[in-house]
């Protein structure tokens, strides 16, 4: 614990901040550009999908972020009910409409993607019943922290949502999957390696470079905004007390 | 211990039979919306046995959750809340107590009424039973959900809305498998698959829902 102890001063996390947000904004442009690059003039159609396939490169990296978005809240909501340092909550709340934003690029790329592919906007299958829910459980979260006239009781009880949603969301995946599934299966983390070509591995693995720095960059931006709000909060409830 | 919980049990129930118009009121809401698919649907009864159980769910679902954000509400408004806090017994076992009150009194009727409003759907007599077991599971799966997040959301400035964009995502596991078993169930599979699943998630809410609402109680208690 001894790196959150650190962090936990919201001084020093002013400072780290300063150093980290360059960095993840400088590697979310570059990579950016590049995965653009590659995206779009430097890797191959799919022989079955034609260039549809290039939408790839925003669905499958949105759909890791919103997971690992969800993953990182429900750590944060662990550090806040166990050590109860507010930067945690603060750290929730700032991914949690990031986390929802993928979901919902996932979504819709998904959508436009089924149009061509499956000829049709929308099907039940597992994979896009479980994004939507995922989706729901981000707007439950929002919803409820900021349904409280104390900012600390909207995060414990947040925090809880989190703890519970995180321990429901395997059985909710698992659950849908056997409801039913239509969509193709995992393709990229498998065990024996990735079946996709590296032509299209590569502005895969750009793009997810780009969406993650873009993230921890918008994170720690919010982050920022909100110590100061609670900050200027704080000294008008001085200047008048 | 066992004394706490049972005098917990009985009291809530006393207030639910004192009161028994809530429990009324649930139950005609439940009917209704049976009520209602038919008249939206069309009469053809083949049709509507084809949607039986899962218009019987999604009624269920729609009944119990408004019901749920009451679960604490007098505790909250008299001091009751404050009472368990100062209990020696472990507080996740007095809110499970709570839990099984809840269940009885809004769960229940809507098993009871279950044969009559899946029969006239059409729903086949021989799969009354297994959508009776289901649904027994099912609701107290869904009543564990809900004390959880109604101990998440006392203090909180939104309620019946609130609740329910809570409590329908997790609840989503329950849904799929208790329509599973009643669909089985319907024709003439077997039921067991979807059933036991079922009890695996209504076993595993029993095992996490008291705990987050004891830690939510404490917090709202703070």
């Amino acid at each position: 614990m001894g790196m959150f102890d650190y962090l936990a001063n919201p001084a020093r996390f002013q400072r780290l901040a300063l150093i980290i947000s360059p960095i993840a904004w400088m590697v979310f442009a570059v990579s950016l550009a590049a995965g653009l690059y590659f995206a779009f003039f430097n890797s191959p159609a799919d022989y079955q999908q034609g260039e549809t396939v290039r939408i790839m490169y925003i669905h499958v990296p949105s759909a890791w972020m919103a997971l690992m978005a969800y993953c990182g809240m429900a750590v944060m909501a662990v550090f806040y009910l166990v050590w109860k340092h507010p930067l945690a909550d603060i750290a929730a709340r700032a991914m949690a409409l990031p986390g929802a934003g993928f979901a919902l690029i996932c979504l819709i790329t998904g959508s436009l993607w089924g149009r061509p592919m499956w000829g049709t906007w929308w099907v039940w299958d597992a994979r896009l019943t479980s994004m939507l829910i995922l989706l729901f459980l981000y707007i439950g979260y929002m919803v409820l922290v900021d349904s409280f006239d104390r900012d600390d009781r909207g995060g414990k009880a947040g925090s809880v949502l989190l703890l519970i949603g995180a321990v429901n969301i395997p059985i909710i995946k698992f659950s849908v999957d056997w409801w039913n599934t239509l969509h193709q299966g995992a393709s990229v983390f498998r065990s024996g390696g990735p079946l996709i070509d590296s032509t299209m591995l590569v502005p895969l693995f750009l793009m997810a470079l780009a969406a993650l720095a873009w993230f921890i960059g918008i994170t720690i931006m919010r982050m920022r905004t909100q110590l100061g709000h609670r900050r200027l909060l704080a000294m008008r409830g001085r200047a008048h007390g | 211990m066992i004394g706490a919980v049972l005098a917990i049990i009985r009291r809530d129930l006393t207030l639910s039979w004192r009161g028994l118009s809530d429990v009324i009121a649930g139950l005609s809401f439940f009917t209704m919306i049976i009520a209602l698919v038919p008249l939206a649907l069309g009469p053809d009864p083949a049709s509507l046995a084809l949607i039986a159980p899962a218009v019987l769910w999604i009624a269920a679902l729609l009944a119990t959750v408004p019901q749920m954000e009451r679960l604490f509400a007098v505790d909250a408004a008299e001091g009751g809340i404050d009472h368990l806090l100062m209990t020696p017994h472990p507080l996740p076992l007095l809110v499970l107590g709570k839990a099984i009150a809840a269940w009885i009194s809004i769960g229940l009727p809507l098993v009871l009424a279950s044969p009559l409003m899946g029969m006239m759907l059409g729903l086949p007599t021989t799969a009354i039973t297994t959508v009776m077991l289901a649904l027994a599971l099912g609701t107290l799966g869904l009543l564990l959900l809900g004390i959880a997040a109604a101990a998440l959301v006392l203090g909180a400035k939104r309620g019946g809305v609130l609740m329910a964009i809570l409590i329908l995502p997790l609840a989503m596991p329950i849904l799929i498998f208790g329509t599973a078993a009643s669909a089985a169930a319907m024709t003439g599979d077997n039921a067991a698959t979807a059933l036991t699943l079922l009890a695996a998630i209504t076993l595993m809410m029993l095992a996490l829902a008291p705990p987050a609402a004891a830690i939510s109680l404490r917090h709202a208690a703070e």
